[in-house]
């Protein structure tokens, strides 16, 4: 332990961070409040996500998203949920400046697997979506700049007690999306209006996100790293 | 000689250590920032650790065009103190977010912290340069857009941004040396 000589009351604080940052590193929720923290990783793919849209800007290929183009509109549930989101992260992220959604129209739409509803809303210039296995938005919600590029889509994770869900917003002729857990389990993701939903069982943390992009180069992510690629 | 790592670099690292050493680097002039803001004394330990907590549930949007990591942290800090202001308490958002127990704090420890950031953010103000000190004052305890502070001292936007970055450097250098 460091000498940190802070006072003791400032140490405790300096404790509980340097624990949170431990948990968030490897991807593991809090376990005194797991199902509420759900979200939690997918605060953090808030920020990588805005972080790789500049990062991987030398591979930025200029993507569609027909099916959610053709698909969303403004008077769905999805656009006013993440808009709800939005907002309360906003309020609760204090000096966080980027407000994606804050301005033109949102349209939205709702994909759904075996429960995992994922609402997902754009103006245009952002994509936001949040993930629930409620009614209620889990008070999260993942965004990432448009167009979204292949070689970085962007991702969130969840889980209850029972499973472990991956969301992925994909560009057109994305293929084989596919999660894996740190178990070894896997799931390929059901692809629909851009969306895709991987599934594991069991609730444990996911190892890594991969899939095939549309000009045939695979893509490994290991959640709070960059992306690897691969010729297919 | 070793150079230290950068705020952007400790917080985009994701690793615990780096995020420590983001704390430690900081803390005396966010407690400072606060203890002398809050409306409860009680209060003061809850808003550095929502701050904190807040930093890094958002660490990855910090942006270093966007000024200091310091004044990010004052930015969150203020925030919390309005609303700590109308409510008579510090909100625990992030921290639950990130499973962080709540530190229980008691007479001793607040005397401790008092003693510890005797140098309060105004004293140390006063020893800055005047231009900076007004860049400082106006872009982080008043929140005014670069453009206004370039508009209204006379200087360019991008002077306006190096005042307050020196200006909250100096700041750090102030009260770490006390």
């Amino acid at each position: 332990m460091p000498d940190t000589s802070l006072p003791p009351a400032l140490d405790r604080v300096r404790a509980e961070l340097v624990s949170a940052a431990a948990r968030e590193k490897h991807g593991k929720p809090a376990g005194r409040r797991r199902r509420r923290l759900t979200a939690r990783p997918l605060l953090l793919a808030v920020a990588a996500l805005l972080v790789a849209g500049t990062a991987t800007a030398a591979v930025v290929v200029t993507s569609t998203t027909s099916g959610l183009d053709r698909n969303a509109r403004s008077d769905t549930p999805a656009a006013s949920n993440i808009s709800g989101v939005m907002n309360r992260l906003q309020r609760a992220g204090g000096g966080v400046a980027r407000a994606p959604l804050s301005s033109a129209t949102i349209k939205g739409l709702t994909v759904t697997r075996d429960g995992v509803h994922v609402d997902i809303a754009t103006n245009g210039t952002d994509i936001c979506f949040a993930h629930r296995t409620g009614q209620a938005p889990t008070g999260a919600a993942s965004c990432a700049p448009l167009p979204i590029p292949t070689e970085a889509v962007p991702f969130g994770i969840g889980n209850d007690d029972t499973r472990t869900w991956v969301v992925a917003i994909v560009p057109d002729g994305t293929t084989n999306v596919t999660a894996t857990g740190t178990d070894g389990q896997r799931d390929t993701a059901q692809i629909t209006n851009n969306v895709a939903i991987a599934i594991l069982p069991d609730g444990g943390g996911i190892q890594q996100l991969s899939w095939t992009t549309p000009d045939g180069k695979n893509v490994t992510q290991h959640p709070g790293k960059d992306p690897q690629f691969s010729d297919g | 000689m070793a150079i230290a790592p950068c705020d952007a670099q400790l917080l985009a690292s994701g690793q615990p250590a780096d995020f420590e050493a983001f704390y430690l680097r900081h803390v005396d002039v966010v407690t400072a920032f606060v203890t002398r803001r809050v409306t409860q004394r009680e209060n003061s330990v809850d808003a550095v650790a929502e701050t904190f907590a807040r930093a890094l549930a958002g660490r990855r949007q910090y942006q270093p065009s966007r000024g200091p990591a310091i004044a990010w942290l004052l930015g969150i800090a203020r925030n919390l103190l309005i609303d700590e202001a109308r409510h008579g308490r510090v909100a625990d958002n992030a921290r639950q977010r990130l499973g962080m127990q709540r530190v229980e704090v008691t007479d001793e420890d607040l005397d401790a912290i008092d003693r510890h950031v005797a140098v309060s953010i105004d004293a140390a103000l006063d020893r800055l340069p005047d231009a900076q000190r007004d860049a400082v004052r106006r872009r982080v305890l008043l929140d005014e857009p670069y453009a206004d502070i370039a508009q209204q001292t006379g200087c360019s936007e991008q002077v306006a941004r190096q005042r307050v970055h020196r200006g909250l450097q100096a700041l750090r250098s102030i009260i770490e040396e006390t």
